[in-house]
């Protein structure tokens, strides 16, 4: 008796210490996640170093000065850019490598600056935009020409503040001086017909006017000195930095893109690394950003590889949009399947054929997403792609059909409609669903030739250009629907099932039909547990990975059509996160959408958890 | 008794890691690139049965793991579909102990392909990059989206492009945006998967595809396309003329100041060998110029 006593103390034991594991897991996991997020939020340190380790790299444009004349070079990997300009006139050479190997075409060209362009003696600078074809030269006065290389006649003129310096960052970003001490940021980029455009993006009034303004060999951050102290301007970040630590300063220069030399009023070098993520803000994640070459603010996801010199664009909005929306279109297949069928078996169906069925269904639930995702991508995706109207006859045919069926048995009366038949009807019209799959397919094809000339896909392409991709979001609803059926399924019907027996019943003998008792005794009661599996399939669909790493595309659009493709969170980490260089602020991004993700699910998942208890507290009470 | 079987246990595994680390002059383990680890894989055979002393481990889960691997010293080879940066090069210059020997064994084409029943034989450079670039680092013209901008045909109509990639971790996906994009960036509705045989998979079952994968293809529901650059004639992917050329690293750590060590050594003198380079093109690459690799093999085992 002591033995046994002991033993049911024991296992209890036991379950209370698993059940504070699980606890203690999911909490270290979420600590664990957002503590390799969190540095992002950090503050930019500074630490003294010992002199530059890191080789500098070669900054992507050259300028030089001979007595008079601006020589100035550019290069891409196709394009040889070299010019010189006077005061009056700019002439040059463009080459082009069109050839495999060393054979450049070049193009002499000479272009006669408007004489609102005559200079006074500064330092003239160009930024070359939209793959060197367009040239920007800003002006003192506050203009800036942009001249089209190949056009060279063709000259538009966009206005700035007026200047005192300008200095270039990186990505057709423009850092202007003027008044002696307001600072601003401009971004060049280049619009439709390749229409040049400028945008004023922010502007500091400093208390002084700085002695020197320098911009880091990657273009994103400047180091501003005012008297003896600096400032750091975080380009993207848009925040302005005082160094104080520093001591008195008399010269900067950057050696590396993180490293940069103070030279002290005494004469002595110093070298500091900075430390952190400087350009990292929460409005990159979350508002468009302006960028050379789109004429508008996007939003984009766009990560690169780390130090390849490119501008990573971190965008969340394209990639929780691809959650929703195939989240969504998931629900729109299975809840039409899951919810009617959970009524059913939970409802109308005698016991002893509920048994048999309910596991049937929810062996689905065992096949692996990988599998629904593999058949989908390469059984499914080509026959969807070109037999699009047969399935689009069978979407319209099978619910019409069965509702046809259900009306027509409804019609009949009393003797059709009796109980036993009720029970077991969607079991014998099964087969009848196979027949109207095949007349609807078959339906679809006959309607494709009689109205869209035997081929829908170029009738759409042809009339309203809209052009169907293999992986759109209908397919991937389509299979991620088949995998939410079983859950869906199972938490509502039990739902259902759980409602006591006597009420339904009581409300037959006082003469209410099957449907009566279910819509106004029965699906009051279990509504929130149909809720609660809604909730917690969605939060599966916004979590499964796998079906959509392989049916998606994994395209970052934001758009309504159901005819391309998405990117969602869960596709993203499955593939950037192995290779994202460990640490860097790619890496981390990623960890703060899996915190994201996980936050999200986490309260979806609670959610239903807690209308799901409310029920099985009604039902009790009811039995009770 | 259990504690005694767990603690033989413990004791019988760290004798076997000592064994290893005592081994570690016969045995190799080469780290990196995915797109290299059938290649890999065939190199470690043939010199094993050659040199049965030696045994030669090798992982591959991308490009990118290979620098951190070398710098701890779990690996003493480091494979890789690119050049290491700076950064990754940085890791052995604070190492006070360790250096890196570098050596190309091959070059990489990365192909254009299309579905076999695709009209379209051959693409330019400029065309490419006006699909794929949605900003444009070099071609100027109009971005093209529909195929019927590039060849009339009843097939194809006037449906849009179906572009295939690689993700941007991709050593290939960086390549491309260098030297195909100009550095520009990508249009977002590049379907990206995860794997070249993914990609080449898709085309295969897409007549609207178009996608550029590295490593070797053969798979008969595909065709490469030939590249044009300016007026002349398109280039093979075979071809050395072919732009889309990358080579194929493979680096190797030796102590600072010293040569490679024996095993190593040999090894690396048997993949420039004319047996190594058969294998380079056994496995779907280009192998280097004779002449080449015979000057990097006398130059390999230097310190």
């Amino acid at each position: 008796m002591d033995r046994r006593r002991f033993i049911d103390r024991l296992s209890g034991a036991a379950i209370k210490a698993a059940s504070a594991l699980v606890l203690v897991a999911v909490a270290s996991m979420f600590v664990q996640i957002f503590t390799v997020a969190f540095p992002l939020w950090e503050s930019v340190e500074w630490r003294a170093t010992s002199a530059s380790d890191q080789v500098l790299a070669a900054p992507p444009e050259w300028v030089g000065r001979t007595e008079d004349l601006l020589v100035f070079r550019a290069n891409s990997r196709r394009r040889h850019w070299v010019a010189a300009s006077d005061q009056a006139t700019l002439w040059g050479q463009l080459q082009t490598k069109d050839a495999p190997i060393d054979q450049w075409s070049t193009l002499d060209y000479r272009i006669a600056l408007p004489p609102e362009f005559a200079r006074q003696a500064r330092e003239r600078v160009v930024m070359i935009l939209d793959g060197l074809q367009l040239l920007a030269i800003p002006e003192p006065s506050g203009t800036l020409a942009v001249i089209d290389v190949e056009h060279p006649s063709m000259i538009s003129q966009l206005t700035t503040s007026p200047w005192d310096t300008v200095s270039l960052a990186a990505d057709g970003r423009m850092m202007i001086q003027s008044y002696h001490n307001v600072l601003s940021l401009y971004q060049l980029g280049v619009g439709h017909n390749r229409v040049p455009t400028v945008i004023k993006l922010s502007e500091h009034r400093l208390a002084q006017t700085p002695d020197q303004i320098l911009v880091s060999p990657d273009g994103v951050l400047a180091l501003i000195l005012i008297g003896e102290k600096v400032l750091l301007w975080q380009l993207y970040s848009d925040e302005l930095l005082s160094m104080e630590a520093l001591g008195a300063a008399n010269f900067l220069s950057w050696t590396s893109r993180d490293q940069f030399k103070v030279l002290t009023a005494t004469g002595d070098e110093q070298y500091f690394r900075l430390k952190g993520f400087p350009n990292f803000d929460m409005q990159q994640l979350f508002e468009p950003q302006w960028r050379s070459g789109y004429s508008s603010a996007v939003f984009r996801w766009l990560p690169i590889v780390e130090n390849t010199g490119d501008f990573p664009m971190f965008s969340l909005w394209p990639l929780l949009w691809g959650t929703l929306k195939a989240a969504l279109m998931a629900l729109f297949f299975a809840l039409p399947i899951g919810i009617p069928t959970a009524i059913f078996v939970g409802f109308y169906m005698s016991p002893r054929l509920r048994d048999r069925i309910k596991p049937a269904i929810e062996l689905l639930a065992a096949i692996p997403t990988v599998v629904i995702g593999a058949i989908a991508a390469v059984a499914v995706a080509p026959v969807f792609y070109q037999e699009f109207a047969g399935f689009l006859g069978m979407l319209l045919m099978i619910p019409a059909g069965v509702a046809g069926v259900a009306v027509f048995v409804t019609k009949r009366g009393d003797a059709v409609a009796a109980r036993w038949q009720l029970e077991t009807l969607p079991l014998k019209i099964s087969p009848l669903v196979l027949v109207l799959a095949v007349v609807g397919y078959l339906m679809g094809k006959e309607l494709e030739v009689l109205f869209f000339t035997g081929d829908l896909g170029r009738f759409l392409v042809d009339t309203y250009s809209i052009s169907m991709a293999q992986r759109n979001t209908i397919l991937l609803g389509f299979s991620l629907g088949i995998a939410l059926v079983p859950t869906l399924f199972t938490i509502s019907e039990e739902a259902i099932h759980a409602v006591p027996r006597q009420l339904a019943a009581g409300c037959l003998a006082l003469g209410s039909s099957h449907w009566q008792s279910f819509r106004d005794v029965v699906l009051p009661i279990a509504f929130p547990g149909i809720l609660a599996a809604v909730l917690v399939s969605f939060g599966r669909a916004i979590g499964e990975t796998m079906i959509l790493v392989m049916v998606s595309g994994n395209t970052p659009l934001m758009d309504w059509d159901l005819f391309s493709g998405i990117r969602t969170l869960t596709a993203t980490l499955a593939l950037e996160l192995p290779e994202a260089s460990r640490n860097g602020m790619h890496y981390r991004i990623l960890f703060m959408a899996a915190f994201l993700l996980f936050a999200f699910t986490f309260i979806v998942n609670t959610v239903a958890e807690l209308t799901r208890s409310r029920v099985t507290r009604m039902t009790t009470t009811w039995q009770g | 008794m259990t504690v005694t079987r767990v603690l033989c246990l413990w004791i019988a595994l760290a004798l076997d890691v000592s064994y290893a680390v005592a081994q570690s002059a016969t045995s190799m383990t080469i780290v990196g690139s995915d797109t290299l680890a059938a290649l890999n894989t065939h190199w470690a055979n043939a010199f094993q049965t050659s040199q049965p002393s030696a045994s030669i481990d090798v992982q591959a889960s991308g490009s990118a793991t290979a620098p951190p691997a070398l710098a701890a010293g779990s690996a003493t080879i480091g494979a890789m579909s690119r050049r290491m940066t700076q950064s990754e090069l940085a890791l052995f210059s604070g190492n006070a102990s360790l250096t890196l020997t570098e050596v190309i064994i091959g070059y990489d084409a990365i192909a254009i392909l299309v579905h076999r029943d695709n009209p379209l034989t051959e693409i330019s450079l400029e065309q490419l990059e006006r699909i794929f670039s949605e900003t444009r680092g070099c071609a100027s013209g109009e971005p093209i989206r529909l195929w019927s901008d590039l060849i009339a045909s009843d097939i194809l109509g006037n449906r849009a492009i179906t572009p295939y990639g690689r993700p941007a971790s991709s050593g290939t996906y960086g390549f491309f945006r260098h030297v195909v994009l100009c550095g520009g960036n990508p249009v977002p509705w590049i379907n990206e998967l995860a794997g070249t045989a993914a990609i080449v998979q898709a085309v295969a079952q897409e007549m609207t595809a178009l996608g550029y994968v590295g490593g070797d293809i053969q798979h008969s529901g595909v065709r490469r396309l030939g590249l044009t650059m300016g007026q002349g004639p398109a280039v093979r992917p075979s071809d050395i003329a072919y732009p889309l050329r990358r080579p194929l690293y493979l680096y190797f750590t030796r102590l600072r100041g010293e040569e490679l060590n024996t095993m190593t050594c040999e090894f690396a003198q048997f993949v420039l060998s004319d047996r190594g380079q058969e294998l380079v093109s056994l496995a779907g690459f280009s192998p280097l110029a004779p002449l080449t690799a015979q000057a990097a093999s006398r130059r390999v085992c230097d310190g």
